[in-house]
Protein backbone atom coordinates (compact mmCIF):
# COMPACT_ATOMS: atom_id res chain seq x y z
CA UNK A 1 0.00 0.00 0.00
CA UNK A 2 2.60 2.63 1.01
CA UNK A 3 4.44 1.41 -2.19
CA UNK A 4 1.06 2.35 -4.37
CA UNK A 5 1.20 5.89 -2.21
CA UNK A 6 4.48 6.81 -3.39
CA UNK A 7 3.98 5.98 -6.99
CA UNK A 8 0.81 8.42 -6.43
CA UNK A 9 3.17 10.95 -4.87
CA UNK A 10 5.86 10.24 -7.77
CA UNK A 11 3.34 11.09 -10.83
CA UNK A 12 1.82 13.74 -8.71
CA UNK A 13 5.23 15.54 -7.87
CA UNK A 14 7.61 14.60 -10.42
CA UNK A 15 6.49 13.40 -13.89
CA UNK A 16 3.13 15.63 -14.25
CA UNK A 17 5.05 18.69 -13.30
CA UNK A 18 7.94 17.59 -15.95
CA UNK A 19 5.14 17.25 -18.75
CA UNK A 20 3.42 20.73 -17.78
CA UNK A 21 6.94 22.74 -17.59
CA UNK A 22 7.49 21.17 -20.96
CA UNK A 23 4.00 22.38 -22.25
CA UNK A 24 4.36 25.89 -20.98
CA UNK A 25 8.18 26.36 -22.26
CA UNK A 26 6.91 24.66 -25.43
CA UNK A 27 4.19 27.56 -26.05
CA UNK A 28 7.89 30.10 -26.26
CA UNK A 29 10.36 28.10 -28.03
CA UNK A 30 9.77 24.82 -29.41
CA UNK A 31 11.24 22.02 -27.38
CA UNK A 32 13.14 18.87 -28.59
CA UNK A 33 11.98 15.51 -28.08
CA UNK A 34 14.07 13.73 -25.34
CA UNK A 35 15.22 9.34 -24.97
CA UNK A 36 16.04 9.86 -21.51
CA UNK A 37 17.57 6.68 -18.70
CA UNK A 38 14.99 6.75 -15.53
CA UNK A 39 18.21 8.20 -13.76
CA UNK A 40 18.13 11.21 -16.65
CA UNK A 41 14.31 11.39 -16.50
CA UNK A 42 14.47 11.67 -12.17
CA UNK A 43 17.51 14.19 -12.68
CA UNK A 44 15.54 16.29 -15.13
CA UNK A 45 12.39 16.40 -13.37
CA UNK A 46 13.93 16.97 -9.79
CA UNK A 47 15.69 19.99 -11.91
CA UNK A 48 12.39 21.31 -13.47
CA UNK A 49 10.37 20.84 -9.78
CA UNK A 50 13.18 21.56 -7.21
CA UNK A 51 11.94 25.42 -7.00
CA UNK A 52 8.53 25.68 -7.68
CA UNK A 53 8.16 23.02 -4.81
CA UNK A 54 10.01 25.04 -2.29
CA UNK A 55 8.31 28.42 -3.32
CA UNK A 56 4.83 26.39 -2.71
CA UNK A 57 6.11 24.50 0.86
CA UNK A 58 6.99 28.42 1.84
CA UNK A 59 3.43 29.60 0.78
CA UNK A 60 1.40 26.62 2.12
CA UNK A 61 3.56 26.62 5.96
CA UNK A 62 4.08 30.60 6.21
CA UNK A 63 2.08 32.62 4.11
CA UNK A 64 -1.03 33.59 5.79
CA UNK A 65 -4.20 33.31 3.17
CA UNK A 66 -2.55 30.29 1.25
CA UNK A 67 -1.63 28.27 4.36
CA UNK A 68 -5.09 27.39 4.88
CA UNK A 69 -6.71 28.06 1.45
CA UNK A 70 -8.04 26.52 -0.97
CA UNK A 71 -9.18 23.29 1.04
CA UNK A 72 -8.99 24.34 4.53
CA UNK A 73 -8.34 22.12 7.47
CA UNK A 74 -9.53 23.04 10.84
CA UNK A 75 -6.13 22.56 13.70
CA UNK A 76 -3.90 23.59 10.95
CA UNK A 77 -1.23 23.56 13.17
CA UNK A 78 2.92 22.10 12.52
CA UNK A 79 2.20 19.74 15.50
CA UNK A 80 -1.14 18.45 14.05
CA UNK A 81 -0.17 17.86 10.63
CA UNK A 82 2.57 15.85 11.72
CA UNK A 83 0.70 13.46 13.65
CA UNK A 84 -2.12 13.08 10.77
CA UNK A 85 1.26 11.94 8.35
CA UNK A 86 2.40 9.41 11.32
CA UNK A 87 -1.24 7.80 11.25
CA UNK A 88 -1.33 7.76 7.36
CA UNK A 89 2.13 6.61 6.88
CA UNK A 90 1.64 3.80 9.58
CA UNK A 91 -1.44 2.69 8.79
CA UNK A 92 -0.35 2.91 4.87
CA UNK A 93 3.15 0.44 5.77
CA UNK A 94 1.02 -1.85 8.16
CA UNK A 95 -2.12 -3.93 8.30
CA UNK A 96 -2.03 -4.58 11.71
CA UNK A 97 -1.57 -1.03 12.25
CA UNK A 98 -4.02 0.16 10.21
CA UNK A 99 -6.47 -1.85 12.14
CA UNK A 100 -5.39 -0.44 15.47
CA UNK A 101 -5.58 2.89 14.58
CA UNK A 102 -8.41 2.57 12.47
CA UNK A 103 -10.76 5.21 13.92
CA UNK A 104 -7.90 7.97 13.86
CA UNK A 105 -7.38 6.75 10.43
CA UNK A 106 -9.71 8.37 8.04
CA UNK A 107 -10.39 11.71 9.60
CA UNK A 108 -6.48 12.05 9.64
CA UNK A 109 -6.15 11.23 6.35
CA UNK A 110 -9.11 13.26 5.33
CA UNK A 111 -6.96 15.96 6.60
CA UNK A 112 -3.64 15.27 5.21
CA UNK A 113 -5.26 14.93 1.74
CA UNK A 114 -6.68 18.32 1.87
CA UNK A 115 -3.39 19.68 2.75
CA UNK A 116 -1.76 17.61 -0.09
CA UNK A 117 -4.43 19.05 -2.43
CA UNK A 118 -3.71 22.41 -1.34
CA UNK A 119 0.33 22.25 -1.49
CA UNK A 120 -0.27 20.75 -5.16
CA UNK A 121 -2.50 23.62 -5.83
CA UNK A 122 0.17 26.14 -5.21
CA UNK A 123 2.75 23.48 -6.73
CA UNK A 124 1.39 23.66 -10.19
CA UNK A 125 0.49 27.48 -9.87
CA UNK A 126 4.35 28.41 -9.11
CA UNK A 127 5.35 25.80 -11.68
CA UNK A 128 3.65 27.40 -14.77
CA UNK A 129 5.11 30.68 -13.64
CA UNK A 130 8.36 29.28 -13.59
CA UNK A 131 7.63 27.64 -16.87
CA UNK A 132 6.60 30.80 -18.24
CA UNK A 133 9.66 32.69 -16.89
CA UNK A 134 11.98 30.17 -18.25
CA UNK A 135 10.40 30.15 -21.40
CA UNK A 136 10.22 34.00 -21.42
CA UNK A 137 13.86 34.01 -20.75
CA UNK A 138 14.86 31.21 -23.71
CA UNK A 139 13.29 33.87 -26.12
CA UNK A 140 15.82 36.41 -25.21
CA UNK A 141 19.32 34.52 -26.31
CA UNK A 142 20.12 36.96 -28.37
CA UNK A 143 19.44 40.01 -26.21
CA UNK A 144 21.65 38.17 -23.26
CA UNK A 145 23.73 36.03 -24.44
CA UNK A 146 27.01 37.62 -23.81
CA UNK A 147 25.82 38.27 -19.92
CA UNK A 148 28.09 35.08 -18.55
CA UNK A 149 25.03 34.41 -15.33
CA UNK A 150 22.47 34.22 -18.80
CA UNK A 151 24.31 31.63 -20.69
CA UNK A 152 25.40 29.75 -17.47
CA UNK A 153 21.46 29.15 -17.27
CA UNK A 154 20.69 28.48 -20.72
CA UNK A 155 23.49 25.83 -20.95
CA UNK A 156 22.14 24.39 -17.54
CA UNK A 157 18.53 24.16 -17.85
CA UNK A 158 16.87 26.68 -20.87
CA UNK A 159 18.75 24.63 -23.65
CA UNK A 160 18.23 21.56 -22.66
CA UNK A 161 14.95 21.59 -23.75
CA UNK A 162 15.57 23.86 -27.37
CA UNK A 163 15.10 22.08 -30.67
CA UNK A 164 18.35 22.83 -32.27
CA UNK A 165 16.66 23.13 -35.30
CA UNK A 166 15.02 26.46 -33.88
CA UNK A 167 18.05 28.17 -33.17
CA UNK A 168 19.45 27.14 -36.85
CA UNK A 169 16.14 28.35 -38.87
CA UNK A 170 15.09 30.90 -37.34
CA UNK A 171 16.48 34.73 -35.94
CA UNK A 172 16.74 33.18 -32.28
CA UNK A 173 21.02 33.53 -32.01
CA UNK A 174 20.94 36.90 -34.43
CA UNK A 175 17.89 39.09 -33.78
CA UNK A 176 16.62 40.74 -36.72
CA UNK A 177 17.79 38.79 -39.76
CA UNK A 178 16.39 36.57 -41.98
CA UNK A 179 17.43 32.78 -42.50
CA UNK A 180 18.74 32.01 -46.11
CA UNK A 181 19.31 28.62 -47.15
CA UNK A 182 21.21 26.84 -49.36
CA UNK A 183 19.20 23.38 -49.53
CA UNK A 184 21.10 20.61 -51.40
CA UNK A 185 18.46 17.64 -52.33
CA UNK A 186 19.03 14.19 -52.89
CA UNK A 187 18.70 14.63 -56.38
CA UNK A 188 21.88 16.93 -56.27
CA UNK A 189 19.71 19.62 -57.04
CA UNK A 190 20.48 22.90 -55.18
CA UNK A 191 18.12 25.40 -54.21
CA UNK A 192 17.65 28.43 -52.68
CA UNK A 193 15.36 30.86 -50.86
CA UNK A 194 14.52 32.38 -47.43
CA UNK A 195 13.34 30.34 -44.35
CA UNK A 196 9.86 30.94 -43.87
CA UNK A 197 8.94 27.98 -41.59
CA UNK A 198 9.96 25.30 -40.48
CA UNK A 199 8.23 21.99 -39.25
CA UNK A 200 8.92 19.52 -36.27
CA UNK A 201 8.04 16.22 -36.01
CA UNK A 202 9.16 15.35 -31.89
CA UNK A 203 11.68 17.65 -32.15
CA UNK A 204 13.22 16.51 -35.12
CA UNK A 205 13.28 18.48 -38.53
CA UNK A 206 10.21 17.02 -41.21
CA UNK A 207 10.32 19.72 -43.40
CA UNK A 208 11.62 23.40 -44.35
CA UNK A 209 9.24 26.56 -46.70
CA UNK A 210 11.79 28.47 -48.39
CA UNK A 211 10.28 31.70 -49.49
CA UNK A 212 11.19 33.46 -53.12
CA UNK A 213 12.83 30.12 -53.86
CA UNK A 214 15.25 29.72 -56.83
CA UNK A 215 17.22 26.49 -58.23
CA UNK A 216 21.21 26.50 -59.31
CA UNK A 217 21.87 25.48 -62.66
CA UNK A 218 25.30 23.57 -61.82
CA UNK A 219 25.18 21.52 -64.94
CA UNK A 220 25.11 24.91 -67.48
CA UNK A 221 27.69 26.00 -64.78
CA UNK A 222 30.34 22.85 -65.12
CA UNK A 223 29.56 23.18 -68.67
CA UNK A 224 31.10 26.48 -68.78
CA UNK A 225 33.58 26.13 -66.38
CA UNK A 226 35.11 22.86 -68.42
CA UNK A 227 34.91 25.29 -71.27
CA UNK A 228 37.38 27.34 -69.31
CA UNK A 229 35.57 30.42 -69.30
CA UNK A 230 35.19 32.10 -65.60
CA UNK A 231 31.48 32.01 -64.95
CA UNK A 232 29.65 34.18 -62.26
CA UNK A 233 27.94 32.00 -59.97
CA UNK A 234 25.11 34.21 -59.65
CA UNK A 235 24.01 34.14 -63.01
CA UNK A 236 23.14 30.25 -62.98
CA UNK A 237 20.43 30.43 -60.41
CA UNK A 238 17.27 30.15 -61.77
CA UNK A 239 14.01 31.99 -60.11
CA UNK A 240 11.07 29.37 -59.31
CA UNK A 241 7.51 30.45 -60.40
CA UNK A 242 6.36 29.96 -56.88
CA UNK A 243 6.13 32.16 -53.95
CA UNK A 244 6.95 28.93 -51.51
CA UNK A 245 8.06 26.17 -51.81
CA UNK A 246 8.05 22.93 -49.26
CA UNK A 247 10.92 20.52 -48.41
CA UNK A 248 10.64 16.90 -46.95
CA UNK A 249 13.24 17.07 -44.29
CA UNK A 250 14.23 13.69 -45.59
CA UNK A 251 14.72 14.43 -49.55
CA UNK A 252 17.77 17.44 -47.71
CA UNK A 253 21.08 16.40 -47.66
CA UNK A 254 22.83 19.13 -46.33
CA UNK A 255 21.96 22.95 -46.29
CA UNK A 256 23.93 25.89 -45.85
CA UNK A 257 22.30 28.52 -43.73
CA UNK A 258 23.71 32.47 -44.07
CA UNK A 259 22.01 34.94 -41.83
CA UNK A 260 21.39 38.59 -43.52
CA UNK A 261 20.71 41.21 -41.45
CA UNK A 262 17.63 43.68 -42.76
CA UNK A 263 19.39 45.58 -45.38
CA UNK A 264 19.73 41.87 -46.84
CA UNK A 265 23.69 41.67 -46.18
CA UNK A 266 24.95 39.05 -44.26
CA UNK A 267 25.81 38.75 -41.14
CA UNK A 268 28.89 37.17 -41.94
CA UNK A 269 30.44 40.35 -41.62
CA UNK A 270 29.65 40.97 -37.92
CA UNK A 271 31.47 37.42 -37.01
CA UNK A 272 34.00 38.65 -40.06
CA UNK A 273 34.86 42.01 -37.22
CA UNK A 274 34.43 39.84 -34.45
CA UNK A 275 37.10 37.50 -35.29
CA UNK A 276 39.54 40.09 -36.77
CA UNK A 277 39.36 41.81 -33.09
CA UNK A 278 40.12 39.01 -31.34
CA UNK A 279 42.83 37.89 -33.44
CA UNK A 280 44.71 41.52 -33.54
CA UNK A 281 43.83 42.01 -30.21
CA UNK A 282 41.71 44.67 -30.66
CA UNK A 283 38.95 46.58 -28.86
CA UNK A 284 35.47 47.48 -29.92
CA UNK A 285 34.99 49.76 -32.16
CA UNK A 286 38.75 50.13 -32.96
CA UNK A 287 38.54 48.33 -36.14
CA UNK A 288 35.68 47.90 -38.42
CA UNK A 289 35.53 45.85 -41.55
CA UNK A 290 34.07 46.43 -45.20
CA UNK A 291 32.90 43.58 -47.59
CA UNK A 292 33.86 44.64 -51.94
CA UNK A 293 33.08 42.12 -54.63
CA UNK A 294 35.35 41.44 -57.85
CA UNK A 295 34.17 45.19 -58.81
CA UNK A 296 34.73 47.13 -56.12
CA UNK A 297 31.42 48.07 -54.88
CA UNK A 298 30.04 46.77 -51.37
CA UNK A 299 28.60 43.54 -51.91
CA UNK A 300 25.19 42.26 -51.05
CA UNK A 301 25.47 39.82 -48.81
CA UNK A 302 28.99 39.37 -49.68
CA UNK A 303 28.13 36.47 -51.62
CA UNK A 304 28.74 34.35 -49.18
CA UNK A 305 32.37 35.76 -49.47
CA UNK A 306 33.61 32.94 -51.25
CA UNK A 307 31.55 30.27 -49.27
CA UNK A 308 29.53 28.76 -52.12
CA UNK B 1 30.24 16.86 -30.56
CA UNK B 2 28.20 19.87 -29.81
CA UNK B 3 26.74 19.21 -26.43
CA UNK B 4 25.36 22.85 -25.81
CA UNK B 5 23.26 25.41 -27.88
CA UNK B 6 25.92 27.95 -26.58
CA UNK B 7 28.42 25.72 -27.80
CA UNK B 8 26.44 25.71 -30.99
CA UNK B 9 26.56 29.66 -31.09
CA UNK B 10 30.43 29.54 -30.87
CA UNK B 11 30.26 27.07 -33.30
CA UNK B 12 27.96 29.28 -36.06
CA UNK B 13 29.92 32.46 -35.00
CA UNK B 14 33.48 30.34 -35.81
CA UNK B 15 31.97 28.93 -39.19
CA UNK B 16 30.75 31.86 -40.36
CA UNK B 17 34.29 33.20 -40.85
CA UNK B 18 35.59 32.31 -44.51
CA UNK B 19 38.60 29.88 -44.71
CA UNK B 20 40.62 31.92 -46.88
CA UNK B 21 40.11 34.86 -44.20
CA UNK B 22 41.23 32.63 -41.22
CA UNK B 23 43.93 31.56 -43.31
CA UNK B 24 44.93 35.20 -44.41
CA UNK B 25 44.95 36.19 -40.74
CA UNK B 26 46.59 33.75 -39.11
CA UNK B 27 49.25 33.78 -41.39
CA UNK B 28 49.87 37.61 -41.81
CA UNK B 29 48.49 38.41 -38.37
CA UNK B 30 51.63 41.05 -37.49
CA UNK B 31 51.78 42.26 -40.88
CA UNK B 32 48.04 43.51 -40.71
CA UNK B 33 49.00 44.88 -37.49
CA UNK B 34 51.94 46.73 -38.52
CA UNK B 35 49.80 48.33 -41.43
CA UNK B 36 47.09 49.22 -39.78
CA UNK B 37 49.16 51.24 -37.01
CA UNK B 38 50.73 52.47 -40.14
CA UNK B 39 48.41 53.65 -42.37
CA UNK B 40 45.37 52.56 -40.95
CA UNK B 41 43.81 49.87 -43.07
CA UNK B 42 44.32 46.58 -44.54
CA UNK B 43 42.82 44.48 -47.70
CA UNK B 44 42.21 41.02 -47.54
CA UNK B 45 41.99 39.42 -51.17
CA UNK B 46 39.82 36.66 -51.33
CA UNK B 47 38.69 34.20 -54.19
CA UNK B 48 36.37 35.35 -56.88
CA UNK B 49 37.84 38.93 -56.10
CA UNK B 50 36.41 39.32 -52.74
CA UNK B 51 38.01 41.62 -50.78
CA UNK B 52 37.86 42.68 -46.92
CA UNK B 53 38.84 45.83 -45.86
CA UNK B 54 40.05 46.36 -42.61
CA UNK B 55 40.04 49.79 -40.79
CA UNK B 56 41.39 51.26 -37.89
CA UNK B 57 38.96 53.50 -36.16
CA UNK B 58 40.16 56.92 -34.88
CA UNK B 59 39.62 56.48 -30.94
CA UNK B 60 38.63 59.83 -29.41
CA UNK B 61 41.45 60.68 -26.89
CA UNK B 62 39.69 62.16 -23.32
CA UNK B 63 41.37 65.68 -22.82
Amino acid sequence: MLALAFSVLITVYLVIPEAVFRYIFGSFVPTRSFVLTRVETVYRAVLVAIIPLLLALLLVWRVPGPSNWPFPVRDNTDQSRRSDYKIVASALYSDAEFVRTQRDFWPAFTRSSRRQARLVCWYYIMLALTAWGAGKLATKFGEYKDNRFYKWLADKFLFKYISQWHPLLTDYFVPNTVVQADILCTNDTLYQGRVTDHFLSGGELSGIILQEPRRFDRKSYLEDKASGAKPDKEKYWVSIPSKLMYFFADKILNVNLTYLDLSGKAADTRNVEKYLQVQLGKKTGEISVSVKDAAGTPSDQAKNMGKI
Amino acid sequence: MITTLSKLVETMETGAIPVWVRDAVQSRRSEIIAELSRTGSYTLQGPDGVQVEIRAEKQHVAA
